[in-house]
């Protein structure tokens, strides 16, 4: 009898899907950002009034919005996994990357339309703690949906070929788990700039 | 063989997102013209952490995983929340 390694129907998975090393990549990225927010939160605690006065200055519907955009684009994601692994569909999959990818790419517009009405305005990371962190934060995690981007595109591509199949689905699983990093940073990102005072 | 999370769960996990989303938006908005109210940070808490329970366990797809890796990244999110309260009730005067 041939071993396996697949567990039994009730038997929970050893590892993660996707290769190891990027969910050992994903928790480098997650360490990075929990500094950061904790940073942000200590900060605020040293001058809560700053913080809330110089919230009222944010765009908390642009924030909204980019919060439903980006778990919109994750259910696409997670959706076009699904279409592989469990349908053998690439062309459905490949839709759904589409989908996710026009949800990233939404993020990025009205991020982009934040950022010019924050420097229109003549505030840089020197203007006080707030916004050092602000245009920080949110530019270190802009910075991670552009290359969450790149990778979706290139899942697209691949799905459209065909390549990935259910019992070789590892780069797309990577990939996807690496999207849904990026939206789960951004869930904890926004109540935290945008909400809480 | 690949861990599956059925359409519908996450369908019902999208879903819920999107609602706990809005809330939190309203949550925002009533807030501006409120002083500091424990519970509702208590509230807004709650909610990003079933935000960030639904991708990690349905969208990551660790539900059906050994528990160790649904332990880590839930675990950073507990940290992290945990963080940002102990900082919230520094600051309260």
């Amino acid at each position: 009898m041939t071993p396996t390694l697949a567990p039994a129907a009730d038997e929970p998975h050893v590892a993660p899907p996707g290769d190891l090393a990027i969910w050992f990549f994903i928790l480098a990225e997650l360490l990075a950002f929990a500094v950061f927010f904790a940073a942000y939160a200590f900060a605020r605690a040293k001058n809560p009034a700053l913080f809330d006065e110089m919230q009222l200055t944010l765009n908390r519907d642009a924030g909204a919005i980019n919060t439903l955009l980006l778990i919109s684009a994750s259910w696409c994601v997670a959706r076009g996994v699904h279409a592989v692994v469990a349908n053998n569909d690439s062309a459905r999959a490949s839709r759904w990357l589409l989908g996710g990818l026009a949800g990233g790419g939404g993020f990025l517009v009205v991020k982009l339309f934040e950022y010019a009405h924050v420097f229109g305005e003549g505030i840089t990371l020197s203007t006080n703690t707030f916004y050092m962190f602000y245009i920080s934060l949110t530019f270190f995690h802009f910075m991670h949906v552009i290359l969450g981007m790149v990778i979706l595109t290139v899942l697209w591509a691949q799905t459209r070929k065909g390549v990935y199949t259910p019992d070789s689905a590892n780069g797309l699983e990577s990939g996807a788990a690496y999207w849904h990093m990026v939206d789960l940073v951004w869930i904890v990102l926004f109540p935290l700039v945008y909400v809480m005072r | 063989m690949n861990p599956i999370i059925p359409a519908r769960k996450l369908d019902l996990a999208f879903a819920i997102l999107v609602v706990a989303t809005i809330i939190t938006w309203l949550i925002g908005e009533w807030w501006e013209g409120h002083d500091v109210l424990l519970p509702v940070m208590a509230g807004m808490l709650t909610l990003t952490f079933i935000k960030c329970r639904f991708v990690i366990l349905d969208f990551m797809a660790l539900r059906p995983v050994k528990f160790f890796w649904r332990g880590v990244v839930i675990g950073w999110v507990l940290l992290v929340l945990g963080l940002i309260t102990l900082a919230y009730l520094i600051s309260l005067p």
